[in-house]
């Protein structure tokens, strides 16, 4: 994945809290995405201005006893990319 | 008949269960009893499309968490996207109600709303738990066209369904896309259809119409006496099973103004409601605040509870029609024309019920 890469949120998902689970929900589909903390947090990060690269960092920094944050927060933007909540936009 | 839709089916006592006004620990754990009987994600994938034909995905997720009960992830959140779904169409309908409202009072025409849009705000909490699909609207008969004309305006058509009968309750229904969905609007001169026993009309009232609200703007509702006879005779149109939602509504709002409701009003002038609601028992249960005021069920329960009658629209396409139109369960019969239990029966299933059955196919044929 390309770090300099902007993730472009898609502004029709909400996230929402129901029975203790976080999900992205997107009004007219019939499909929830279902994330844990992190990916929450990656979501929430997500702002039509940080690269793929400053979410990773900012995750890193604040959160520095979890393992793995590059592969999780990659996990995450594929995940999202996939179900139409963003769209990667590579930097020219 | 649908295994999965008999009262007594694994799935059909789930429903039930959960289509329950009172929130206690008995209740609680019959709703967490009747989870761990269904055992199987299959079982359960049937239950969410039972409950959302029912009208009671919302309600059914509701009592759930309530209740605590352990039911497998997959199905959890199948409920919960229905709920969250069910809760924004309600909003956007909502939306557009109030627009309509708006609009329509500016041109000076009274109008009460009707079913699920004015239900979900005086009985349910939050109002998404009680799904909506049509917008239905009362309005005097001599301001139906004005009323139609209004909503055109607003960007309503038709929808370009076959018109209904001349003698229809309705106006042929309207609609338009509003955030993604399409918002459908009966405006209704009378809130009963014509095959039913009795007739809901702006100018015919038992009671004055109740304000209620939608997010700050007023509208109007039936009073207690006509909301209850609208809802029973709703919940009893013609249809394969009644639907577990609303008998619901019927019992949430019994229960919800039980003590602003003239039950003495009710028995002399309606006898058929305390005789259903009293009839709905064997179906959902009966909310505490409502004993003493109908008549205790009276075992046995009739044959066939909740098993209605198939509407004569459809019965061509099915087996045994005649019997199934002039043989309906006892439990429809005495709840449509009030013969309460331990009363005879063969008089209404002999005489009243062919010669009501044959004044429907009048109508359909005759005219």
């Amino acid at each position: 994945m390309n770090y300099q890469s902007i993730p472009y949120p898609n502004s029709d998902f909400n996230l929402e809290e129901i029975d203790n689970e976080l999900l992205l929900y997107h009004p007219a589909r019939t499909r929830a995405v279902y994330l844990n903390q992190t990916a929450a947090l990656v979501w929430q990060l997500c702002d039509n201005e940080r690269s793929v690269g400053e979410i990773v960092s900012l995750i890193e920094e604040h959160y520095p006893e979890t393992d793995n944050v590059k592969d999780d927060v990659e996990s995450t933007l594929r995940q999202l990319s996939d179900n139409g909540a963003i769209d990667i936009k590579e930097l020219q | 008949m649908n295994p999965d839709t008999t009262p007594d089916s694994p799935i059909g006592l789930l429903l039930r269960r959960a289509a329950c006004v009172d929130d206690d620990e008995a209740a609680r754990e019959a709703i967490r009893q009747a989870c761990r009987n269904l055992a199987t994600e299959s079982n359960w994938d049937r239950a969410i499309d039972q409950a959302e034909q029912h009208g009671l995905a919302p309600y059914l997720h509701r009592q759930i968490t309530r209740c605590g009960a352990d039911i497998p992830t997959d199905p959890r959140r199948k409920l919960q996207s229905l709920a969250l779904r069910h809760r924004d169409s309600n909003r956007i309908r909502d939306q557009a109600l109030t627009a309509m409202l708006k609009a329509l009072d500016a041109h000076g025409i009274d109008v009460l709303v009707l079913k699920g849009a004015a239900l979900a705000h005086l009985i349910y909490d939050p109002p998404g738990l009680r799904p909506m699909s049509d917008v239905d609207l009362l309005v005097a008969p001599d301001r139906l066209q004005d009323a139609a004309g209004v909503l055109l305006e607003l960007g309503y058509s038709e929808t370009g369904r076959p018109p209904p009968a001349a003698d229809h309750h309705h106006l042929p229904p309207l609609s338009k896309t509003a955030g993604g969905l399409s918002i459908c609007v009966e405006i209704h001169h009378d809130a009963l259809a014509p095959d039913n026993i009795g007739s809901i009309r702006l100018d015919r009232l038992t009671e004055p119409a109740r304000g209620f609200r939608i997010d700050g703007t007023a509208g109007w509702a039936l009073g207690h006496i006509d909301m209850l006879r609208h809802l029973w005779r709703h919940a009893l149109q013609p249809r394969q099973t009644t639907k577990l939602g609303s008998a619901l509504d019927i019992m949430l709002y019994a229960s919800r103004f039980t003590d602003d409701i003239d039950w003495r009003r009710v028995e002399r002038d309606f006898p058929e409601i305390p005789t259903g609601l009293s009839l709905l028992a064997f179906l959902v249960p009966l909310p505490r605040s409502l004993s003493g005021r109908i008549p205790e069920p009276v075992l046995p329960a009739p044959r066939g509870v909740g098993v209605g009658m198939p509407p004569l629209s459809r019965i061509r396409h099915q087996r045994n029609r005649l019997s199934k139109i002039l043989n309906p369960s006892d439990w429809w019969l005495r709840a449509f024309y009030n013969v309460p239990p331990g009363r005879p029966l063969a008089a209404t299933r002999l005489v009243r019920h062919p010669a009501r059955v044959l004044y429907w196919l009048w109508r359909r044929i005759g005219k």
